[in-house]
């Protein structure tokens, strides 16, 4: 679980940095998306899908609401790789 | 007279080859400095080169990085173009409702459709739609009153120009910043054109390869940049004590309803788009002291506006310039960027000489300036476009009388 967080860790950190259009170093575990990278509803979706193509998962339409800042995240990338139940909401979109 | 409000020019701005300011682009056009390069492509049709590029172009201080990756190229020098135009003018003085915005395009974002095709990313369609320049000047300017975007090719430019006009006649707005963008450098786009006869492909002196109504002419020759210009009530500007660089007096739309591609041979929708014009700016042809042609260097174009040109006011009777010699043809750019030059003019009281002029084809009768710019005295100037599809488009802009 370790090392898989790593991974995910190590393809998130830019790949947030690229969509928020914000230094890389400014993306740490406890930043929060909104609040502090700036991240709208265009930014959301465009992480939304660069994350299905690069770790293989569906975050739409999963339950986000404990999701505030990038190391949640990563947290959820790694518990829907894990194929843990009951994070697909049942409504897609 | 009418009672509608007479309106003023009071506010430039451009971003192209030929000018990162309307200083620029005017001390350009005077001295006849061709910003104007040919495309190149290798053997696989390729471009290697693209044609009359703005070098060195950068949002930076207009857009965030955020707002960079959303918009298309031709969107970010039309925002450029438009805050310019805005300090230019000393601001917008009225409330958000009464401020408008016109934009006109050719290709929208063609560059990020062409980028994006069997890949779209989120960002995709806002970043290609013809509307998206419209979008981000009324999110800059806070203008909450009408914005549309008018899409007729080479006339796109000059229509948005005149829609505003009406949209403060009509009493909708006080303030409107109009204008025009298009990059459409791709290599897609240059092919196609080049394909179609339409631009000039390989020429010794690239530099000369854009010849408006010269008998050695090839067609022309692909630009990109942005113009836009404010608009505002006359009373408005001189209660604020703007500088007024003209007034905008009239303006006048055709179709030619004739061929997808070419103007009708004996300019008769062209003679009528100018005769339109300037009955709607209260004139004749007999006042007018200077024509800012379309003369985008195509055959078909020069014969039938030099056509129209010298059978509305006469054979080689008032003084014609086609600034297409020294910024290339920006599409959709074209009209507002002449609508500036035109605004220049009226100022200045200078008709820029066309460059590159050196044999002019016996079949135009025209009185084109050439070498040397022209004094011309106060009054009417006119500015013509004639695009694809047979959309003509002709505004006049007049000497700001007190």
């Amino acid at each position: 679980m370790e090392a898989e967080h790593g991974d995910v860790w190590e393809a998130l950190r830019p790949l947030c940095a690229r969509v928020m259009s914000v230094p890389a170093e400014t993306v740490v575990p406890h930043a929060r998306l909104v609040a502090d990278l700036g991240a709208d509803s265009l930014d959301i979706t465009e992480l939304e899908v660069a994350s299905e193509e690069m770790f293989g998962v569906s975050l739409r339409g999963t339950d986000k609401s404990g999701v505030s800042t990038v190391g949640d995240v990563a947290d959820l990338i790694v518990r829907l790789r894990a194929g843990a139940p009951g994070l697909h909401s049942p409504v897609g979109r | 007279m009418t009672g509608r409000p007479a309106v003023a020019v009071t506010g430039l701005g451009v971003r192209c080859a030929a000018g990162s300011t309307p200083d620029e682009l005017w001390d350009s056009l005077l001295h006849g400095r061709s910003a104007v390069s040919l495309h190149s492509f290798d053997a696989e049709g390729t471009v290697v080169h693209p044609a009359s590029a703005m070098r060195g172009f950068d949002a930076a201080g207009y857009l965030a990085p955020k707002e960079v990756r959303r918009t298309d190229r031709s969107v970010q020098l039309a925002v450029c173009a438009a805050l310019d135009a805005v300090t230019d003018a000393g601001g917008l003085h009225v409330p958000s409702g009464r401020r408008a915005v016109v934009t006109g395009t050719g290709y929208g974002g063609v560059i990020s459709q062409e980028n994006g095709i069997g890949q779209p990313d989120v960002l995709y369609a806002p970043r290609l739609m013809n509307n998206a320049g419209a979008y981000w000047i009324t999110a800059k300017l806070d203008v909450t009153g009408p914005s549309l975007t008018v899409s007729t090719a080479c006339s796109s430019g000059t229509h948005a120009v005149g829609e505003a006009l009406q949209m403060i006649r009509s009493g909708c707005a006080d303030v409107v910043v109009a204008g025009g963008h298009d990059s459409p450098l791709t290599p897609t786009t240059a092919l196609a054109f080049g394909r179609a006869g339409a631009m000039v492909t390989s020429r010794a002196e690239p530099a000369s390869a854009s010849r408006p109504f010269d008998a050695e002419r090839q067609g022309f020759v692909l630009a990109e940049g942005a113009a836009f210009l404010v608009l505002e009530r006359l009373d408005l500007a001189r209660a604020r004590g703007a500088r007024v660089y003209a007034t905008l007096t009239g303006y006048g739309r055709t179709s030619d309803a004739y061929h997808l591609t070419a103007p009708h041979p004996d300019g008769a929708g062209a003679r009528a788009c100018m005769e339109q014009a300037l009955a709607d700016a209260g004139t004749t042809a007999d006042a007018v002291t200077h024509v800012n042609a379309h003369g985008t260097g195509t055959e078909l174009n020069d014969l039938a506006e030099a056509r129209a040109i010298s059978a509305l006011f006469g054979p080689r009777r008032v003084p014609v310039t086609a600034p297409k010699a020294v910024t290339g043809h920006g599409l959709g750019l074209a009209g507002a960027l002449e609508a500036v030059v035109t605004a220049l003019s009226v100022r200045e009281g200078i008709a820029p000489p066309t460059a590159h002029l050196t044999r002019l084809d016996p079949r135009c009768e025209l009185d084109v300036v050439v070498g040397e710019p022209r004094k011309i005295p106060d009054g009417p100037v006119i500015s013509n476009s004639f695009a694809f599809g047979g959309h003509n488009a002709c505004v006049v802009l007049d000497s700001p009388h007190l």
